[in-house]
C-alpha cells in the first residue's frame, strides 16, 4: 500500500479522465484524513461506485465527500458507507445516492460517532423501502433535521411520516420536505432532548468536586422506535450513560431537564461506584430475592450518599413516581419501595412498605456493609411473596430513570477494588532493564512482543559476533553492523481524551533517537544561496541587541533625580513660577532574556515536492532553520532545534539537531544535513517533550516554535479530533510553564484547525512555502523584540 | 516611642483562629528575628495571622502590598521635591527597619526579582538597610522583623521567587484549615449560623478537588466569609453562593454549571 497516486493506476483505469482529474485534486487532503488502508479503501470505493455506471457526478461526489466523512467520524466507516451506496443502487436513483453521499459529511459532523452513523445508514436503508419518495426530500433538510433531532428522533419522525403517508407520494413529498402541518407538528415532539456530548465535560466537573476522583463515562444508544434500553449501567467500572436524555416530565409534576437527569444518573452510578467495595454473590439466590436486593442496594448506596451530599436526594425524588395504587404487580411495589426509602415524605400505608422502612431505618447505622442490602432484601422477598403476585423480571423493572441495571455489583466475578478507583487510567509503561549478557542469554525471548512490549532489557554493554572478531564484520558490534539508532530512556506522556474529558496517563513514549549527519556542503550552499537575505537581515537583528541600560525621565515619582530638570524646577521655584515636579527619572535594565526552541514536524508528508518546484518541504524547513540559526546566534539567545515524527504512541521519535548550550557550528549543521522525513504527526507529546527541555532552561521568555505541514495525525488514531484536542491541550499544559507557543504552519488550508489548537494569535500560515526561509527569522524577530 | 510608627500599631486583638502549632513557632521565629516567608493559597489566613502576631508581640505592623511595578525605591524611599529643596522621604521597609516594626511584604512574588533584592540584607546577620542614594546605612532596630508571604500554586515561572531570596526565610505552611475550624472562622467572620459555615465549607471542599481539574485555585476561606455575609443579611443562599462563589471564581460556562450544582447537592 502506497501514498503514491501512481501506485494505484489499475483501480484508477476505469474512472473517467474528468474523474481522475477530481482524484488527483482530492488525493493531497486524502492523504492527509486516510491511513494506506483506509486510501485503498477510498480508491476501491470510487472504483466500485463507477462500476455502477450512473455517471461521473455520483463517483466525484464520492471522491469528494469520502474523506470529509472520515475526518469526521475516522475512516472505518468509509467502506460501510461505499457498501450502503451500492446496496441502494438497485432500489433507487443515482440522484438519491448522490444525494446521501452529498450530505454524508455533514450527517458524520452532527452524530460525531462512527457507530452512530453507521446506524444512520442503516436507517437511509430502511427508509427507502418505507417512503421511497421521502428520502430525497429529507436528505435536503438534512442539515435543518439535524441541528433538531438526535438520530433517534429523526427516526422516529421519518418512520411516523412514512407510516402515514405510505401510499400518498405526494403527501410523502410534502411531509418530508417539512411542508406540511403534521410534520412540523412531529418534529417539535422528537425535538432532541439534552445530548451527551454537550453536557458530559459538566458532569465530569461535577462528579470530580463531589467524590474528588475522575470517574469514567461513555455514550450508549438505545432502541430509537421504543425508546428502550437507555437503561444506564456501569461495567468495567466505566459509566455508561445514554447518549441523549429527553426531559422529564410526567404528568402533574415538575419537569426535571436532561442535564438535570443526567447528573441525577451519573451521581447515582458514581455512588454505586464510590460505595459498593465489596460484590454481593447471587448464589443461591431467587430472581425476585435478587430484584429486592437491587432495589436495597440501591438506597444503601444513595443514603450514604445523601448524608454527605444531602442536595443529592431532591434531585433524585423528583424522579421518582410511583403512587400507592401501584398494586397489582411485583414491579409497582418494587419501585413504590425505591421511592418510599429515599423520600421520607412519600405517604404509603401498605404494611409491607411500612415494615421495609422499618427494616431499612433499622439498619441506618449498618450501612457502610452491604451485606445489609443482602440481609434485608431477603427478608422483604419472603414478605413480599406472601402477596401472591407473580415475578416477572423481565417485565418487573424500576421506573426511575436515573437508575442503572445493577449488573454492576452482580456481574463482576473477581471485584477489584484498586480497579475501581482507577478505571480508565490503564497504561502500561515500557520498563527498560539494563543486563549483563548473560542475563540476556538466559532469559528467553517473548518473539511477537512489538513495541509496546512490558519491559525491553537493554544490554549494557556491546554485544560483538562471536566466530568472527576482527573479521567479516572488521571488530565491530551487532550495533555498528546492523542495529538500529541508539535510543534515549522513554520519556512517557499523557494524553488527552477530548470525548472524556480526561488525560490517559502516560500514554504516548517519546524516544530520543541521535541525528544523523549529512553532508556539511548543503548547509553552506543555503547560506550561499539566501546571502542577500542575511545581509538584508542584519540591520535588524543588530537593533534587538541588547541594549543595557535605559532611562526614562520626567517622572514625578521615580528612582533618581534628573540633575537638568531639577535645575529647570530650582530656576523657577527661584523665579517664583511654579516648578515642574517631575524631576525625577528611573532606570530599566534592558536585557533579552529569551530561549527559543524550534520544534521540526518530520512526518512522511514533508517529503512532498513544493508545487512546480524541485524542491521539497523538508529541504524548505532546513533552508529556514538555518536563516532563523544565523539569525538567533547572531543575536546571542540561546536556542535548540529539534525535530519529531511518530509511529503510533509507543513510538514518538525525537531528534535534538542542535541543543541549547551547543555552538552553531560543524556539529548541528551536520545534523540539520542529515535530517530526514518519515511517519507521522503525534504533536503533542513532541510539544510536551520540547516543553520538558525549554523547562531546564532558566531564560524567563521561553518561547517554542512549531514548524508543520499539516496537522496532528498518527497511525494508530482514527479519530481526527482526538490529536487535535490533544495538541490544543499540550500547548495549554506547556502556558503554565510560561513557555509560548507559536504555529507556522505550510499548510494552506490549517487556518481553521491552526487557530483552535494555538490560539487566535499564536499562529501564521504560510501560504507561498518558498518563503518560508526568509519568514522565519522575520517571525523570530517579530516575536521576540 | 517615635509617633511614625504608633499609627501602624494594633490595638484590638483581631480575631485569630489557630489551626496547628503557628502561633508557638512564629513567637519562637520573632524571639530570634528570623525572617519568615507564610506560603499558602490566597485567602486562607496569612494576613490575618500576621496582624494577630503583631497585636501578640505588641509590635506596629507595616503591610505592603506587592505589585509588579514596585521599585526598590518603594520600598527603601526617594527623594522628594519640597521648598526647601529636596526631603528624604523613607519606605516602608525603611521605617520599619528603623522603627521596629514587622514589615510584611504581602504576595511578594508579584514584585520582580530585582526590587525582593533590596530585602537580602535586612535578612541575614548584617541586618541593615542601605539607603544608597542618601548615603545612609540604616542599622535595622532590635525589634525589626521581615515576613513575606507567597502563594506556591503558581504555576507560571516567571513568578516565583528565587532561591537566593527563599533560602534566607523560615517557612510556615498556611493552607485551609481543617473542617471544623474552617466552619469554625466562617461563622464567626460572616455571622452565619453554624450550620450555614459547614455548608459552605463543604461547598469551598468540592471546589478545591477541581483545582488543576479545569481551576486554578479552589474557593478560599476568604470567599466564604463574603457568602455567609450576604446570608447573615438575608440574602438566599444559593443566590449568595452564586454571587460571592461560583461566578467570582470561573468563567468557563461548563465549570460555572458543574459549581452551581454541587452547591445543590448542599442546600
Ligand atoms: N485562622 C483564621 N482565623 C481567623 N480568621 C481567618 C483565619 N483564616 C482565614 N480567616 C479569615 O479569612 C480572611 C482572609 O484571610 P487573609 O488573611 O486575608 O488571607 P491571605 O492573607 O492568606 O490571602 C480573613 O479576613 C479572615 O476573616
Ligand atoms: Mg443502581
Amino acid at each position: 500500500m502506497s501514498i503514491n497516486l501512481a501506485d494505484y493506476a489499475e483501480l484508477l483505469e476505469d474512472l473517467s479522465p474528468h474523474s481522475q482529474e477530481a482524484l488527483k485534486a482530492n488525493w493531497h487532503e486524502a492523504t492527509k484524513v486516510f491511513s494506506p488502508r483506509g486510501l485503498d479503501n477510498y480508491l476501491k470505493g470510487a472504483a466500485a461506485i463507477r462500476g455502477l455506471g450512473k455517471g461521473d457526478s455520483l463517483v466525484e461526489t464520492w471522491i469528494e465527500e469520502a474523506p470529509m466523512v472520515a475526518k469526521e467520524v475516522g475512516e472505518d466507516v468509509v467502506g460501510d458507507l461505499a457498501a450502503a451506496s451500492l446496496m441502494l443502487a438497485s432500489r433507487t436513483s443515482g440522484a438519491v445516492i448522490e444525494l446521501l453521499l452529498a450530505t454524508s459529511a455533514t450527517a458524520a459532523n452532527r452524530l460525531g460517532d462512527a457507530e452512530l452513523f453507521l446506524k444512520y445508514l442503516q436507517f437511509i436503508n430502511t427508509l427507502i423501502s418505507q417512503a421511497p419518495r421521502g428520502v430525497r426530500p429529507m436528505l435536503d433538510k438534512l442539515e435543518v433535521l439535524f441541528q433538531q433531532l438526535t438520530l433517534g428522533g429523526l427516526r422516529r419522525w421519518a418512520l411516523w411520516g412514512a407510516h402515514a403517508h405510505r401510499t400518498n407520494y405526494e403527501e410523502q413529498i410534502r411531509y418530508f420536505s417539512l411542508d406540511s402541518k403534521e410534520s412540523l407538528a412531529m418534529l417539535q415532539k422528537e425535538r432532541k432532548g439534552t445530548l451527551l456530548v454537550d453536557v458530559q465535560r459538566r458532569i465530569n466537573m461535577y462528579l470530580r468536586a463531589l467524590w474528588a476522583r475522575d470517574f469514567f463515562m461513555r455514550p450508549t444508544s438505545g432502541d430509537f422506535e421504543t425508546r428502550e434500553g437507555y437503561r444506564p449501567y456501569i461495567e468495567d467500572y466505566l459509566l455508561h450513560l445514554p447518549d441523549a436524555f429527553d426531559d422529564f416530565a410526567p404528568e402533574d409534576r415538575e419537569p426535571v431537564s436532561g442535564l438535570e437527569l443526567y447528573r441525577a444518573t451519573a451521581a447515582h452510578c458514581a455512588a454505586h461506584v464510590v460505595e459498593t467495595k465489596h460484590p454481593i454473590s447471587a448464589e443461591a439466590l431467587n430472581p425476585m430475592q435478587m430484584a429486592l436486593i437491587s432495589v436495597i442496594e440501591d438506597a444503601r448506596v444513595e443514603a450514604l450518599s445523601i448524608r454527605r451530599f444531602p442536595g443529592l436526594k431532591q434531585i433524585w425524588c423528583k424522579l421518582h413516581t410511583a403512587t400507592p395504587d401501584m398494586n397489582t404487580s411485583v414491579g409497582g411495589y418494587l419501585n413504590r419501595l425505591a421511592r418510599a426509602l429515599l423520600d421520607e415524605s412519600y405517604q404509603d400505608n401498605d404494611a409491607w412498605i411500612i415494615e421495609a422502612r422499618s427494616l431499612f431505618a433499622l439498619a441506618q447505622d449498618r450501612l457502610d456493609n452491604n451485606h445489609t442490602s443482602w440481609e434485608v432484601g431477603v427478608q422483604l422477598a419472603h414478605s413480599l411473596s406472601q402477596k401472591r403476585i407473580a415475578f416477572n423480571p423481565r417485565t418487573d423493572l424500576l421506573d426511575a430513570p436515573y437508575r442503572d441495571d445493577n449488573r454492576y455489583f452482580w456481574e463482576f466475578e473477581e471485584f477489584d477494588f484498586n480497579k475501581a478507583a482507577n478505571a480508565g487510567y490503564e497504561s502500561v509503561k515500557q520498563v527498560r532493564k539494563y543486563v549483563s549478557a548473560i542475563e540476556m542469554a538466559n532469559e528467553v525471548d517473548v518473539e511477537n512482543a512489538g513495541e509496546d512490549a512490558e519491559e525491553v532489557w537493554v544490554l549494557d554493554t556491546e554485544l560483538f559476533p562471536y566466530e568472527n572478531i576482527g573479521e567479516e564484520s572488521g571488530g565491530k558490534s551487532y550495533n555498528e553492523l546492523e542495529g538500529k539508532e541508539p535510543v534515549s530512556d522513554p520519556f512517557h506522556y499523557s494524553e488527552w481524551d477530548y470525548q472524556i474529558q480526561l488525560e490517559r496517563p502516560a500514554w504516548a513514549t517519546v524516544l530520543e533517537k541521535r541525528a544523523k549527519s549529512g553532508d556539511l556542503q548543503i548547509i553552506e550552499a543555503i547560506t550561499a544561496q539566501y546571502k542577500r537575505e542575511i545581509h538584508r537581515m542584519k540591520f535588524l537583528l543588530d537593533a534587538m541587541q541588547p541594549q543595557g541600560v535605559q532611562r526614562i525621565r520626567r517622572l514625578e515619582d521615580g528612582d533618581e533625580i534628573d540633575i537638568n530638570a531639577a535645575i529647570a524646577s530650582f530656576t523657577d521655584i527661584r523665579l517664583g513660577n511654579q516648578p515642574d515636579p517631575r524631576i525625577m527619572m528611573r532606570s530599566v535594565r534592558k536585557i533579552r532574556d529569551f530561549s527559543i526552541l524550534v520544534l521540526l514536524d518530520l512526518s512522511e508528508s514533508t517529503n512532498e515536492i513544493v508545487q512546480d518546484q524541485d524542491y521539497s518541504v523538508l529541504d524548505l524547513t532546513r533552508q529556514a532553520c538555518v536563516l532563523l540559526a544565523d539569525a538567533i546566534s547572531k543575536v546571542g539567545d540561546p536556542f535548540a532545534i529539534h525535530g519529531f515524527c511518530s509511529d503510533g504512541r509507543h513510538d514518538v521519535e525525537y531528534i535534538r539537531f542542535k541543543d541549547f548550550d551547543q555552538h552553531w557550528n560543524e556539529t548541528p549543521k551536520a545534523k540539520l544535513a542529515g535530517m530526514t522525513g518519515q511517519r507521522s504527526t503525534r504533536m503533542g507529546a513532541a510539544i510536551r517533550h520540547a516543553g520538558h527541555h525549554l523547562n531546564l532552561q532558566r531564560s524567563s521568555k521561553k518561547l517554542l516554535i512549531v514548524i508543520t505541514d499539516g496537522e496532528p495525525a498518527d497511525v494508530d488514531v482514527r479519530d481526527p479530533q482526538y490529536l487535535r484536542f490533544d495538541t490544543k491541550k499540550a500547548v495549554e499544559e506547556v502556558a503554565k510553564n510560561g513557555i509560548v507557543t507559536y504555529c507556522m504552519s505550510l499548510d494552506p488550508r490549517a487556518d481553521q484547525y491552526v487557530s483552535r489548537i494555538f490560539g487566535q494569535k499564536n499562529y501564521m500560515v504560510v501560504d507561498h512555502v518558498e518563503r518560508l526561509p526568509e519568514k522565519l527569522p522575520l517571525l523570530y524577530a517579530g516575536l521576540t523584540r | 516611642m517615635s509617633t511614625i510608627v504608633d499609627q501602624y500599631r494594633i490595638s484590638q486583638e483581631p480575631y485569630y483562629r489557630s489551626v496547628a502549632d503557628e502561633v508557638a513557632l512564629f513567637e519562637a521565629a520573632y524571639s530570634v528575628r528570623m525572617p519568615m516567608m507564610l506560603k499558602g493559597p490566597t485567602g486562607c489566613g496569612k494576613t490575618r495571622f500576621v496582624e494577630y502576631m503583631a497585636y501578640k508581640l505588641d509590635r506596629p505592623l507595616i503591610t505592603v502590598a506587592c505589585n509588579e511595578d514596585m521599585t526598590a525605591s518603594d520600598l527603601v524611599g526617594r527623594f522628594l521635591l519640597s521648598a526647601q529643596g529636596t526631603e528624604w522621604q523613607d519606605g516602608p521597609l525603611a521605617i520599619a527597619a528603623r522603627h521596629g516594626a514587622i514589615c510584611y511584604l504581602d504576595e511578594v512574588v508579584e514584585a520582580r526579582q530585582d526590587t525582593t533584592v533590596v530585602i537580602h540584607p535586612l535578612t541575614d546577620n548584617r541586618r541593615v538597610l542601605p539607603l544608597e542614594k542618601k548615603g545612609e546605612l540604616v542599622h535595622a532596630h532590635p525589634d525589626f522583623q521581615i515576613v513575606i508571604s507567597y502563594n506556591p500554586g503558581y504555576q507560571s515561572l516567571m513568578k516565583d521567587l528565587k532561591q537566593s531570596t527563599k533560602q534566607r526565610f523560615g517557612g510556615l505552611d498556611f493552607t485551609y484549615p481543617e473542617h471544623d475550624i474552617e466552619t469554625e472562622i466562617v461563622a464567626h467572620e460572616s455571622g452565619a449560623s453554624a450550620e450555614m459555615a459547614d455548608k459552605l465549607v463543604s461547598i469551598a471542599e468540592r471546589s478545591r478537588n477541581l483545582k488543576g481539574h479545569g481551576l486554578d485555585e479552589g474557593l478560599s476561606t476568604r470567599m466564604l466569609i463574603y457568602a455567609g455575609s450576604l446570608i447573615a443579611k438575608g440574602v438566599n443562599p444559593q443566590a449568595a453562593c452564586r454571587v460571592a462563589l461560583v461566578r467570582p471564581i470561573t468563567d468557563d460556562p461548563d465549570m460555572r454549571d458543574a459549581l452551581d450544582a454541587a452547591v445543590t447537592t448542599f442546600f
